[in-house]
């Protein structure tokens, strides 16, 4: 029987040395927060006034297109999204009762999606490191602004996140056998296609999936590896060819599958007159201080930085779609957030470095880690052909939920006695206050 | 058949029968969840109306290149060619602007200061009216008059125009909310202008004339 890869890395992070009841706790705590912030969801879903989501009104008409049986057409305002989130935003439409207005049954999806995106990534985490260590970053995760607000709006992000985590995870642990690595990896590229079919971000995810078991079967042979790569498009082709080979044939561009055929800006919305209008290099290494303490695209330096509004997105709502940062309170309250938001990003650029550097840990979280960095990098482009501020927004990123709580874990994970528990209460700590920080209404 | 299978079968069922299940029938339901599902639960809104219905309250979201094409257009047009140098848009952009009316606080808010009531519903093969007064919190009554249409004896009715009457500067924001489009808009728009023009005129600081 073969063992999938990774399984044995846990030792290489020091985990386990705690006692078993301390641990325990820490799950428990763990575990108190997560529910706090799925109820923060759920309340959410309700308080948050309808449509004010972002892009809500296009991404409502899709669910409605889909509720009427038809798809999207791909030359409407979002036509050009897959259809995936939609369709099942549509039954739930039909199967849920008057009670539940039909855009909180939208975000109660994206909360699920989420948190199903969670719980996949905690699950990922126990391969590298300690129960707990795990369950405290996937606490922290749940309840990151980032997240938080994304999973509190309808929208296709979600799912796509979630189609993505679980395909990415399995990459860590692909078995050494050829033969299984092939059945594994048929099951990877559904998932894969899946996110695909939620958002065009998931074809990336499907790139690095199919390339991540075609090094794995190099030493099976050509043949064989051919033959598994034809597999696992064939199921790719099959759920993806009708939505994007329809929409290159209408749009008639292969732009047309990621924005309808025209990029934002030239399609002269509303984006064409936000700043910055022009993109240069020095914007890409600026980081304002305003991000830490003011974290609002008003704020001075922050429309010309992309870091700046990246980082105070992740943490706190640069753009101000969620949070009413026009109330001093509420904005205050976000730049406490923001400056909390230097913990856990320290530590994940820790542990990142540390995964970087030991052969063990690159081993496991390489596809996650290659899929991060290639979804960074179009993000980048995007700001670049996108010079605006809506063109920063974190939660394009939400995808890479996966790599990014793997190095955020490993950061803890290796830190030793006195500093593991501080890491471990801080993130928790943090993590309750983001919660407090998104739920809707508390200023009122 | 296990019991899960079972179980799953049943559940599925109920499923499929929420999904073909008919929806409300007669055109006072159809106008009772119009105001129901108004700014409340705007998605719900969608099926009752029909693509004429979003034509007519020609509230839409334009690009900024089409706005400024139609502005050029204009310019160069007659004034009674200037009504047709509007484009041609889908009926999707004026559904995403009858969405996006809706998601607005201040609108939700005083969606629930009005109350309706139904005044007569007179239906005739597949056309119906139904005629509702609405009494907002502050000024004076107005009727809402609904024309519904259906395709066939056994199809949904659907909203497919409204008219209303007895509307004037002191309920003209209830019955935009009642049904908000666009002439009810730019109305609104000339109040407010006129309103903040003579409150500048008053504190010695006067206002360009609104066009």
């Amino acid at each position: 029987m073969s063992r999938a890869r990774g399984e044995d890395t846990r030792g290489v992070t020091r985990a386990g040395a705690a006692a078993p009841a301390r641990e325990r706790a820490w799950l428990v705590a763990a575990a108190l927060v997560a529910a706090a912030a799925l109820l923060a969801r759920l309340h959410n879903a309700f308080a948050y006034p309808p449509l004010h989501d972002y892009d809500a009104a296009g991404h409502a008409l899709n669910v409605f297109a889909l509720y009427q049986g038809r798809l999207p057409d791909p030359h409407s305002w979002s036509g050009f999204h897959p259809p995936l989130y939609y369709a099942l935003g549509a039954l739930l439409w039909h199967a849920l009762p008057e009670a539940i207005p039909v855009h909180a049954a939208l975000r109660i999806l994206s909360a699920a999606a989420g948190f199903g995106a969670i719980a996949i990534a905690w699950r990922a985490l126990r391969r590298v490191v300690s129960p707990a260590d795990a369950a405290v970053v996937a606490a922290l995760v749940a309840c990151a602004p980032v997240v938080a607000i994304a999973t509190s709006m309808l929208g296709n992000e979600t799912s796509c996140a979630l189609f993505t985590t679980a395909a990415l995870a399995r990459t860590m642990r692909i078995p050494d056998d050829p033969r299984a690595a092939r059945r594994h990896g048929s099951v990877s590229a559904l998932l894969a296609a899946l996110a695909a079919l939620s958002k065009s971000t998931g074809l990336v995810a499907l790139g690095v999936v199919g390339l991540a078991y075609a090094w794995r079967l190099r030493r099976a042979g050509v043949s064989f590896a051919m033959r598994a790569m034809l597999a696992m498009g064939g199921v790719a082709l099959v759920l993806l060819l009708p939505q994007y080979g329809r929409l290159a044939i209408e749009t008639r561009s292969p732009l047309g599958v990621i924005s309808g055929g025209q990029l934002a800006d030239q399609a002269g919305n509303e984006m064409s007159v936000q700043p910055p209008g022009e993109r240069h290099l020095a914007d890409y290494v600026s980081f304002p201080v305003a991000a830490l303490v003011a974290p609002s695209k008003d704020a001075p330096g922050m429309v010309q930085s992309v870091p700046g509004p990246l980082y105070a997105g992740t943490w706190a709502d640069a753009q101000g779609a969620f949070l009413p940062t026009q109330v001093s309170v509420v904005r205050d309250a976000a730049a406490g957030a923001a400056l909390l938001g230097l913990v856990p990003t320290l530590l994940a650029i820790a542990g990142l470095v540390r995964i970087l550097r030991r052969s063990e840990l690159r081993a496991v979280a390489a596809t996650p880690l290659v899929f991060a960095a290639l979804l960074f990098a179009a993000f980048l482009a995007q700001t670049w052909v996108v010079p605006r501020y809506t063109a920063v927004k974190a939660s394009y990123l939400l995808s890479a939920l996966l790599p990014a709580a793997l190095a955020l874990a490993v950061g803890v994970a290796e830190a030793s006695g006195r500093w593991r528990t501080l890491w471990r209460a801080a993130l928790l700590a943090i993590a309750a206050y983001m919660t407090f920080l998104t739920w809707y209404g508390w200023w009122t | 058949m296990s019991a899960f299978a079972r179980r799953a079968v049943l559940v599925l069922g109920l499923l499929g029968l929420a999904a073909c299940g008919p929806d409300e029938h007669t055109p006072g339901a159809i106008v009772e969840g119009y105001f129901r599902y108004l700014a409340l639960d705007p998605l719900r809104t969608l099926p009752l109306l029909t693509p004429e219905f979003h034509r007519r309250h020609a509230l839409r979201v334009v690009t900024q290149a089409e706005a400024q094409a139609w502005v050029s257009r204009r310019e160069a047009a007659s004034p009674a060619e200037a009504e047709r140098a509007e484009p041609e848009l889908s009926t999707d952009r004026f559904q995403l602007a009858w969405l996006s009316i809706q998601g607005r606080p201040e609108f939700a808010k005083r969606a629930r200061e009005s109350l309706h009531s139904v005044l007569d519903i007179r239906e005739r093969n597949d056309e119906a009216d139904v005629i509702t007064r609405i009494e907002p919190r502050t000024g004076p009554p107005f009727e809402q008059r609904f024309r519904l249409v259906r395709e066939a004896a056994r199809s949904a009715w659907r909203i497919d125009a409204v008219e209303q009457s007895g509307v004037e500067s002191a309920n003209a924001v209830a019955a935009f909310i009642a049904y908000p489009n666009e002439n009810a808009r730019r109305a609104l728009e000339a109040l407010t202008q006129a309103h903040t023009g003579a409150a500048s005129s008053r504190a010695g600081n006067p206002q360009p004339p609104a066009h």
